[in-house]
């Protein structure tokens, strides 16, 4: 019950602080940009992208319409959206300890382990919502200023195309992976800031991290082919497998377990370490 | 026999080699007020700190109402009320908003009643609604002592209770401790520099230094609470003294220089004794009364 409190206090001082909407701001304003670019100009950046194939290829419609401006949206952005998250979540525990509030909490009768659960839930909710929006922006204004209709993926085996009636649970499917993916910028920044006092420092190493894994991962040195299937940001891309013909499943559930795996370890890391904490600040 | 509240034996907590605490021990019995003193850096914090499981010590033990507060921590920390080292808050949220968010965890059901009751006991009610940042300190040391009240708890712990308040406000605090006690029956612990506001309210004190409990006992006990110190700033020294041996046998010459003979007496005999010196000649220029408890400490940490 106690745990239930504290996640609603959680939520409330997210929402309530000035710093949450600044995420959702750059996203909408990020995402409009995009959005107004592809209507004014759309068609020229849509035929750099086929041209090769205009020789054998006929296109029968539009092209860009909302779906695959959905895409392009969700490619072009996914990779930033972590440091809109770890914003918000990576003061959720540096942030109060600077502030004072931290201690004010912990001499209340809550578990230090609730405690800090109440904030890993509250940062799941926050980064749901952030991915809901983006989701909402990306998806349904793009539909409703765009069109709808069938949709044409250029990826690394050449171009997939899907009926518009297909598209609606790849998209769910692609949410949800990018979701988790979020969810472990989030858990990880939290961790993160379990570790210091001050409120900057974990926004600025998760960011750090989530770049040295990147490049990592995009690195084609043999070197890191070992640790390149557990690293995160390797997952982070795994909601483009939606939209491949067949949808890979296992390659799916692969990337959803190490996701998954990654957030209960880090979770626990950070619980352990909490837990130990003392409050001096 | 009284119940022990808190009960701390041979607390030891070092940070990174550097020994805060070293052995400080104390008891608070029910319906204490009870005086936490020692210079800066004397270790109280610290020790508070540990009775309020922010920190784990390195050794000793805590007991709260009777319970190991290791096994009992939850429910030892629904019965008190604290505000360590200074009240901090959500800037950004109004007072109401920040005391709904620390009731929602404090182990008690708070409504919105209780909270309009809490901040019309410090003087606030009017300000509810206002955003924190733009409290004074002394106005969130206010708000610190609403949330130590808003749960009920029989324990209150205040640590530097009266920092940045206003005269008005250190009285009213004061008065607000003392009916505490005399009219809830809560026990409240005081850590203060105020020794003044210590000494005339607190029942018991403990005195640490160097992160070990020095004396501990009642106030009364302790100060033998009649006597005061006293100066006489007077003309003739050697004759002050030489009166005083005469005729005042209960005075007690602690020391003089060229013009200030320093005495221990009862407080109620100031009066006399000065009287008798202006009809036997000598020139009385001032009467310096010192706080007992000052001068206890700073001989007790000097010693």
């Amino acid at each position: 019950m106690i745990l239930l409190r504290s996640v609603w206090n959680e939520c409330i001082k997210i929402i309530l602080k000035p710093r949450t909407y600044l995420g959702f701001g750059a996203l909408t304003l990020l995402i409009s940009v995009i959005l107004f670019a592809l209507k004014a100009d759309g068609k020229s950046f849509i035929g750099f992208a086929t041209a090769s194939f205009e020789q054998t290829l006929s296109f029968q419609g539009t092209v860009l319409n909302g779906n695959l401006v959905g895409f392009i949206i969700l490619q072009m952005l996914i990779i930033h959206v972590p440091l809109l998250v770890a914003l918000v979540t990576g003061d959720v525990v540096s942030g109060e300890a600077a502030a004072g509030t931290l201690r004010m909490i912990a001499t209340k009768p809550i578990s230090r382990v609730q405690l800090l659960l109440s904030k890993f839930i509250a940062g799941g909710i926050y980064t749901l919502v952030m991915v809901t929006w983006f989701a909402f922006l990306a998806i349904v204004m793009a539909r409703w200023l765009f069109g709808d209709g069938d949709m044409v993926v250029l990826n690394s085996d050449g171009l997939v195309i899907l009926s518009h009636a297909d598209i609606v649970w790849r998209y769910a499917g692609a949410f949800v992976v990018a979701f988790l993916a979020l969810l472990t910028v989030s858990t990880l920044s939290i961790c993160l800031s379990v570790f210091t006092d001050n409120s900057i420092g974990p926004i600025v190493a998760t960011m750090a991290v989530v770049i040295l894994f990147t490049i990592i991962g995009t690195l084609d040195v043999r070197v890191f082919d070992f640790v390149r299937p557990f690293l995160f940001t390797t997952h982070m891309a795994a909601w483009r497998s939606f939209f491949d013909q067949p949808v890979p499943i296992a390659d799916i559930r692969e990337s959803v377990s190490i996701l998954m795996a990654q957030n209960i370890i880090v979770i626990s890391v950070a619980l352990a370490a909490f837990s130990r904490k003392d409050i001096t600040t | 026999m009284a119940d022990t509240i808190i009960d701390v034996r041979h607390l030891a907590k070092s940070f990174k080699g550097f020994r805060a605490v070293t052995d400080v021990s104390f008891h608070v019995e029910k319906g204490d007020v009870f005086g936490f003193l020692g210079p800066n850096g004397a270790g109280k914090s610290t020790s508070l700190r540990c009775v309020l499981s922010l920190i784990r010590p390195d050794n000793g033990s805590i007991e709260l109402f009777g319970m190991p507060l290791q096994s009992h921590r939850e429910a030892v920390l629904a019965r008190i009320g604290c505000i360590i080292e200074r009240p901090d808050f959500y800037r950004y949220l109004s007072a109401h908003r920040n005391l709904e968010i620390f009731g929602r965890i404090s182990g008690a059901r708070i409504t919105k009643r209780d909270i309009d009751r809490v901040l019309d006991i410090v003087g606030l009610a009017g300000r509810g609604r206002h955003a924190v940042r733009g409290y004074s300190q002394g106005m969130k040391q206010r708000l610190g002592i609403a949330l130590t009240l808003l749960h009920d708890p029989e324990l209150i712990i205040l640590d530097e209770p009266t920092n940045g308040l206003d005269p008005q406000g250190i009285i009213d605090i004061r008065n607000l401790i003392l009916r505490l006690r005399d009219d809830e029956g809560k026990t409240v612990m005081l850590s203060s520099h105020q020794l003044s506001e210590v000494e005339l309210i607190a029942s018991r004190m403990v005195i640490i230094n160097k992160g070990t409990t020095v004396v501990e006992g009642s106030v009364r006990d302790l100060l033998r609470a009649d006597d005061i110190n006293a100066s006489f700033e007077v003309d003739d020294v050697s004759r002050t003294c030489a009166l005083l041996s005469e005729h005042a046998r209960d005075v007690a010459i602690v020391k003089h220089d060229t013009h200030h003979v320093h005495v221990s007496l009862d407080k109620n005999r100031v009066p006399d004794v000065t009287l008798m010196l202006l009809t036997n000649g000598i020139r009385v220029t001032s009467v310096d009364a010192k706080r007992k408890l000052e001068e206890y400490f700073i001989s007790l940490l000097q010693s």
